[in-house]
């Protein structure tokens, strides 16, 4: 038996959204921004972490503050908390990652009634750990106060090690192709407890897998959702998903969890990925891993307009990787998604092309 | 300068001000007298180095590629001459150095925090890789934005991506001794500059700022920070320049940097306050102009990397302030710009300043993201604290409240009339930071015009430009009719 990709997010997002109705007025939601953002803390003060992710319903036409030659998901935010669930959140935070990111940051704080609070996250490897692990407590601190609540230890080694062993199921259910690729993006943008996420995978079917079909990398910036989703309805399969709310959300770092303030600075402070971090060739290296172990034979590497981190590195990564290389830069509206498909699907029928030419030759 | 040369007050180049084109210079430069021509040189420390004389007629400059020159409008006095020969040729300098055995380092993304620090170290100076972003302008040409493009850095980054193209041209500048990279809370664009920059092959020094949460619990831990990035950054430039760090050469340093940046002060003070005082309630200002903005721009970006030679950086912005001194005190300056106005953000291209001022305009005061580079640097026992503190005042590292308040209080200070803010298209900060800076000068009831540079070659767009000034300063004149009537 085989569980449908669309099924499964339907089935996923019915829980969310029963999940927000049941803690609705009883528990506040914090909404957090790129993957510097320890989940574990906004646990470990009594809040519920919910990641703001882009939607392609989510018009950036009106009146924003935010000029529109900023990256169009910074752009995105301010209109994305009008509706919900972001409109009962009650504060926001992020660790400082790009600079547009701190800048968005900086509008939110002057523009919302709830807190908007960034932490400094430092750019480069190795710098001084106790001025950024200060500037993370003093950042929860405030957060705190904000919700009236106090940081709760146990909390905090329940949630590090619930979110320990939610990485090792989803990586284990990602290769026997129990978790779809539509379902990793709502797993890591999702509110829901550890526990309820890890019942729901528990009882999940494996997708219907297409054995010849092209294998693909998913690259770039916050995705908005329907990229996946366009990939597949041309017959491709996304076997690895470099975006931050795919694989690379999920990823399984060698850290000791003794002390879980040290555990969740090296996980979401020194050892994240992200172009944004000087140098990058450690995610350069993540990805050649990836496509080795994954056997991908493309790459759609997609990034969001006037996403310096990913729009003006795409060229690097395209040299670097040396396999068959899509880039798309997208401004999330959905009048994008024609211009997507097209040029997916001539991309998919050139790798499909290829690896029939290869089968021939053999 | 001699005495002899400094009674020289030649008519036109003196007691005349007003603004000149290259043709006009070329002319007027028969006047200059040999003497001045000789003596004005870079490392003087190096002797018998003829080959140092720098004060030549733009028109020189406009024979060796830097085609804008032609267009510019230039201040007519000889300190003017002397800033302008000392900014075109830093190109050259930075090649000279090199052949002299001196260690060139590359400075990029701070604006000029970090400079006081390499000049410390001996036989070392310092260029500035951003500063190349006008080069495309002042060149009149792609090819620096072509080759950049080549990396994936097109239209979508900041014209810094200039600096790319000339790493990767080799032709701009001699190879680095050191590249230092100020990463973290400064623009992103640059940041995407030196990565390119790193594949290229060059080592580079980075050095991390953090943000600035401008609360007041924030500032020790971030000097704190500030202090180890310097401490680390001083270790390099031992490796580097095979000196030991010392004490007393820093505080040489720093006291020639504090008279840099004393001076600089000083100059954007005489023009702000260069108001009537009969007429300062209704901003009435008959007080004209005394020196022309793109000048002024050479003069507040000097503290970069001043240009490659400090001790001559600082007499050559010395003799502008004398210049100005002496115009005020003589109520002299260019007729017809009277209408007072802050700019905020440099513009790549200085042909706008020139623009704004021939429509009537007088920049009288400037936010150009350098705010780290104007405080004195307090000295003491460790540098780096020393360097830190001076550091935390920067423009960028910040909330933008702080640079809004930057802006707001350059307007208040010169009681200006308008603001003009050039932006940059696809920068990390311009988008985010123009409409609460436009929506704060408003409020204090001061109009703003608000556009972006356009690159070179565009010439449709600059038009748009154009017109929204003549637009913007028509509405300021109509507005001073009215307040006097």
């Amino acid at each position: 038996m085989f569980d449908s990709p669309h099924i499964q997010v339907q089935d996923f997002l019915k829980l969310e959204s029963d999940y927000l109705k049941e803690i609705s007025g009883k528990r506040p939601m914090i909404g957090y921004l790129c993957l510097r953002t320890p989940i574990e803390l906004i646990e470990a003060y009594g809040a519920v972490p919910k990641r703001i992710v882009s939607s392609p319903e989510v018009s950036t036409t009106g009146y924003n503050p935010i000029r529109n030659d900023a990256c169009s998901f910074c752009r995105q935010v301010p209109e994305l908390l009008n509706p919900e669930p972001y409109r009962s959140l009650s504060g926001i935070i992020a660790g400082a990652c790009c600079d547009q990111m701190r800048r968005l940051v900086d509008i939110l704080n002057e523009t919302l009634e709830i807190p908007a609070i960034i932490f400094g996250a430092p750019r480069t490897y190795n710098q001084d750990k106790d001025y950024f692990l200060s500037e993370m407590k003093a950042a929860f601190i405030r957060l705190g106060e904000s919700l009236g609540h106090e940081f709760n230890e146990n909390e905090l080694n329940k949630a590090v090690k619930g979110h320990q062993q939610l990485r090792v199921v989803v990586n284990r259910k990602r290769e026997k192709g129990i978790i779809s690729p539509p379902l990793l993006h709502k797993l890591a943008g999702s509110c829901l407890p550890v526990n309820r996420i890890l019942e729901f995978i528990e009882g999940l079917k494996p997708v219907p897998e297409k054995q010849d079909a092209v294998r693909l990398m998913l690259f770039g910036s916050i995705p908005s959702g329907k990229e996946i989703a366009l990939i597949e309805e041309i017959g491709a399969k996304v076997v690895s998903d470099l975006t931050c709310l795919g694989d690379r959300a999920f990823e399984i770092k060698d850290i000791p969890v003794e002390n879980p303030m040290e555990y969740i600075y090296q996980y979401y402070i020194e050892l994240n990925n992200c172009p944004h971090r000087r140098p990058f060739t450690p995610l350069i290296d993540y990805a050649k891993q990836q496509i080795r172990d994954r056997k991908v034979d493309g790459i759609v590497y997609r990034s969001v307009k006037y996403c310096h981190p990913f729009g003006l590195t795409a060229k690097r990564f395209k040299e670097e990787l040396g396999i068959p290389f899509l880039q798309l830069d997208d401004d999330l509206t959905l009048q994008a998604t024609g211009s997507f498909r097209t040029r997916i699907g001539a991309f998919v029928e050139m790798l499909q092309a290829q690896k029939r030419s290869k089968v021939e030759k053999i | 300068m001699s005495k002899d040369t400094k009674k020289h007050q030649l008519y036109e180049l003196e007691a005349n001000p007003r603004q000149i084109d290259f043709r006009t210079w070329h002319q007027l430069f028969r006047k200059v007298p040999d003497e001045m021509i000789e003596n004005t040189r870079y490392f003087r420390d190096i002797p018998d180095a003829e080959w140092s004389q720098y004060l030549f007629p733009p028109s020189t400059h406009a024979v060796y590629g830097n085609r804008l020159l032609r267009k510019l409008k230039f201040d007519n006095s000889l300190a003017s001459l002397r800033l302008w020969g000392f900014v075109m040729s830093e190109g050259e300098r930075i090649y000279r150095a090199k052949q002299a055995g001196k260690k060139v380092i590359a400075v990029m993304g701070d604006l000029g925090a970090v400079t006081p620090l390499v000049y410390s170290f001996p036989n070392t100076v310092a260029f500035y890789p951003d500063c190349l972003w006008w080069t495309p302008f002042m060149m009149e040409s792609k090819v620096l934005f072509n080759e950049a493009a080549k990396f994936g850095l097109g239209e979508d980054c900041c014209f810094v991506r200039a600096a790319l193209g000339a790493y990767s041209k080799k032709a701009y500048f001699p190879k680095p001794d050191l590249c230092i990279g100020t990463v973290g809370a400064t623009c992103d664009d640059m940041n995407a500059v030196m990565s390119e920059v790193e594949f290229l092959g060059y080592d580079i020094h980075y050095f991390e700022l953090p943000h600035r949460h401008d609360q007041p619990q924030d500032v020790n831990r971030l000097k704190g920070f500030l202090t180890g990035q310097y401490e680390r950054l001083g270790a390099k430039l031992e490796e580097v320049t095979g000196h030991e760090f010392d004490q007393n050469r820093f505080e040489e340093t720093v006291s020639k940097v504090n008279q840099l940046r004393g001076a600089i002060s000083e100059l954007k003070g005489m023009l702000a306050d260069s108001e009537s005082s009969l007429d300062s309630s209704v901003r009435r200002n008959d007080v004209p102009n005394a020196m022309g903005a793109i000048e002024m721009l050479n003069v507040e970006f000097a503290p970069l990397s001043y240009y490659g030679d400090l001790d001559e950086c600082i007499d050559v912005i010395e003799q502008v302030r004398e210049t100005v001194e002496l115009r005020q005190s003589g109520e002299l300056g260019y007729p017809d710009q009277k209408i007072r106005l802050v700019w905020v953000t440099p513009p790549a291209d200085p042909q706008l300043m020139n623009y704004i001022e021939s429509l009537g305009g007088m920049i009288v005061g400037s936010e150009y993201l350098i705010n780290q580079t104007t405080p004195q640097i307090i000295g003491g026992d460790n540098f780096s604290e020393s360097l830190a503190g001076a550091h935390l005042n920067g423009s960028l590292m910040g909330s933008m409240k702080y640079r809004t308040n930057l802006v707001i209080d350059q307007v208040e200070r010169s009681r200006a009339e308008g603001v003009i803010i050039s932006g940059v298209f696809g920068s990390t900060h311009c988008p985010y930071e123009t409409t609460p800076i436009v929506r704060a000068v408003r409020k204090k009831g001061i109009p703003v015009l608000a556009f972006d540079v356009v690159a070179p070659g565009k010439v449709m767009m600059q038009s748009q430009i154009y017109n929204r000034m003549e637009a913007f300063m028509e509405s300021l004149k109509a507005a001073r009719r009215y307040r006097d009537w």
